[in-house]
């Protein structure tokens, strides 16, 4: 073989690599790239739908839970007294103590907001009221007389109390000093 | 310029017919080898490069029209979901936030004890003998022990305290013990107590004095099991 011969050859053999290369990176790389970001593409959606679907087949089920939740804190805030309800219950409460042989010798009334709310810690909507007591009375009568408190709504608690034995006696019974703090719930006029 | 003359005059032999006889084998076999070659290689060529090109249409580039057809019709689909699963999302917040509203009255409810049912408890158990001369209630907290795998772990739980002063005339001093026991095997308060804790007795001028706290379990649905 002649020097020509090679030369042709080698010619060919570049002609032919360039065709070959000029192919792969025009047509089939951009394809391929192309295809890739489509297949890419579907699973980012097919993965999508799956998640919206399992999202959205939970609706019914979430629906009829907020529908039982729902009835519940309506019957609650039936229940839940209203701030007139309350000023009438602190109307009464000195009456509420006549009848138990309670005396009453001081009664205050505190609302408690921001940081002290103990129950509706977030919900503005309601309010807390605590009404600190100091009482009078004997150990039986003390006893009746918060029974009778707390069963004026539900939404009312014995918070805390201290009960310090006096010598004195009232009707055959010892006195007893009573501090003693209630907590009351109450929607606010807007509920 | 490259000179495509392919037959070299100074490869032609002077008398063609006497040199014809000697070269003729090597013509045969070596110039027929390389016929075959030029003929082989470009057909080769040729194949391979059908080849990548059957390759790029039927492998790559068919199938791109199919998935963005699939695209399409998967993102439709989509669109109709997003809604739906929009409000899921809205209504799960909202189930949330009145779950916790929920949870905040439920926890008040379960957190009440009735104070005058207790007072009783506390008041019938006692012995003439023994009088109380304070007694308090207040939210504190509880050690209480939890068999674990790794053994028994103390976990400070909220709690209720109670505690009561006793005062004990020095004849009846005996009589304390009893009287926590009472209180430890009455059928209520073994459902709704922790733990009930004596100081021990201390002596006054002609008595003894002792303190008792009750540790109340805070919320009703914890209460122990009859």
């Amino acid at each position: 073989m002649n020097k020509e011969q090679i030369q042709i050859i080698v010619l060919m053999v570049f002609v032919t690599a360039g065709v070959y290369v000029g192919t792969i990176l025009m047509l089939i790389m951009p394809a391929t790239d192309s295809k890739n970001n489509l297949n890419t593409q579907l699973e980012t959606v097919i993965q999508d739908i799956k998640a919206k679907k399992g999202t959205a087949s939970k609706l019914e089920t979430v629906k009829k839970e907020l529908e039982v939740v729902e009835e519940k804190i309506n019957k609650y805030n039936k229940n839940i007294i209203t701030p007139s309800e309350f000023d009438f219950f602190k109307d009464t409460l000195r009456d509420i103590g006549k009848e138990h042989n309670v005396d009453i010798s001081r009664d205050l009334t505190n609302v408690l907001s921001g940081n002290k709310k103990t129950v509706f810690k977030q919900d503005s909507l309601y309010v807390e009221k605590e009404i600190v007591l100091k009482l009078t009375c004997g150990y039986h009568d003390f006893g009746e007389f918060i029974s009778r408190i707390e069963k004026t709504t539900p939404f009312r608690k014995i918070m805390s109390f201290s009960i310090l034995k006096t010598k004195s006696r009232k009707k055959n019974k010892n006195l007893l000093n009573i501090n003693l703090k209630i907590l009351s719930l109450m929607k606010d006029n807007t509920i | 310029m490259i000179n495509l003359n392919l037959l070299n005059e100074k490869d032609i032999p002077s008398n063609p017919l006497s040199s014809f006889s000697s070269n003729k084998e090597t013509i045969s076999s070596s110039g027929t080898k390389k016929n075959k070659w030029f003929v082989i290689a470009p057909l080769i060529a040729v194949v391979i490069y059908l080849g990548i090109l059957a390759y790029y249409f039927f492998i790559v580039r068919a199938p791109l029209a199919d998935l963005k057809e699939q695209i399409r019709s998967s993102k439709s689909s989509l669109a109709k979901l997003i809604p739906k699963a929009e409000e899921a999302v809205k209504k799960e917040e909202e189930l949330q936030k009145l779950k916790l509203k929920l949870n905040e009255f439920e926890e008040f409810l379960l957190t009440k004890n009735n104070w005058s049912h207790i007072l009783n408890i506390l008041s019938n158990e006692l012995m003439d003998e023994i009088v109380f001369n304070k007694m308090n209630i207040a939210p504190s907290f509880f050690n209480k022990k939890e068999k674990t795998k790794k053994g028994v772990i103390a976990k400070k739980v909220p709690t209720i305290t109670l505690t009561l002063e006793l005062e004990v005339p020095e004849e009846f001093s005996n009589k304390v013990s009893a009287y926590k026991k009472k209180l430890e095997h009455n059928k209520i308060l073994k459902r709704i107590l922790y733990k009930i804790e004596d100081t021990g007795l201390s002596a006054r001028k002609n008595s003894y004095s002792t303190s008792f706290k009750l540790f109340f379990i805070q919320s009703s649905k914890d209460y122990k099991n009859e």
